[in-house]
């Protein structure tokens, strides 16, 4: 038996179907703070990856 | 060397489309903005050629202290007008974060090619911003046929079912 959930779950591409929903789901301006937040976040976590020289 | 600010390519979107400069997004943060759960890093754009667009976005690239990023960090070649006037892509730095001015697509689309293939995207009540339609962008990924383009081909075209799916249901 499959479930919804089931068909969502990434397939032998990887692709997550649920994050592309829930993307789509934003507005224009919120997929941009979005962006910016993963960025903010990716930077922040390669700074404290890496110690101050 | 001390960490770096992460780029600001919000800020950097609102302060091309606050300038009044003509604009096409393209690229990643384009992707972004129509659905793609996808990051990047920098900002690409292709500027309307016209003189009194290429002055004002050298009036703002000035105020954002841009320079070119092949040269970066032994020297700083600093952007001048005649530099937007020439052809070619230009990989620049500014302020902001980086960003690239193309004159064309791989497709060769130049500025005046791309105004049937994009969509207006309302930012804010007052700002609203061009983008490359994710179909159209699709299309010069795989033109380009580079191996970071192939890589996020299955999931441009992915979102793009889901987006068309999720009209069709409307």
């Amino acid at each position: 038996m499959t479930t919804d959930a089931d068909a969502d779950a990434p397939g032998d591409d990887g692709i997550d179907v649920t994050l592309i929903r829930w993307c789509l789901s934003l507005t224009p301006e919120e997929r941009l703070d979005a962006l910016q937040a993963n960025l903010n976040a990716i930077v922040w976590l390669r700074d404290a990856a890496e110690p101050a020289s | 060397m001390p960490p770096s600010p992460p780029p600001d390519l919000k800020a950097l979107v609102r302060a091309l489309a606050e300038r009044g400069i003509e604009f096409v997004v393209i690229g990643g943060v384009r992707a972004a903005m129509q659905g793609v759960p996808a990051t990047t890093y920098d900002l690409d754009i292709v500027l309307d050629p016209n003189s009194a667009n290429l002055d004002r976005a050298h009036a703002l690239l000035t105020e954002l202290e841009t320079c070119f990023r092949e040269h970066l960090p032994s020297r700083r070649l600093v952007l001048e007008r005649d530099h937007l006037d020439a052809s070619g892509a230009k990989l620049l730095m500014t302020r902001l974060g980086p960003l690239d001015i193309l004159s064309q697509l791989s497709t060769q689309w130049r500025f005046a090619d791309l105004t049937s293939r994009v969509r207006t995207v309302k930012l804010s009540e007052n700002l609203q911003v061009r983008v490359l339609d994710l179909a159209a962008l699709i299309e010069v990924k795989e033109r380009i046929g580079r191996e970071k383009d192939q890589a996020v081909l299955p999931l441009y075209r992915r979102t793009l079912a889901e987006r068309d799916r999720a009209r069709a249901d409307e």
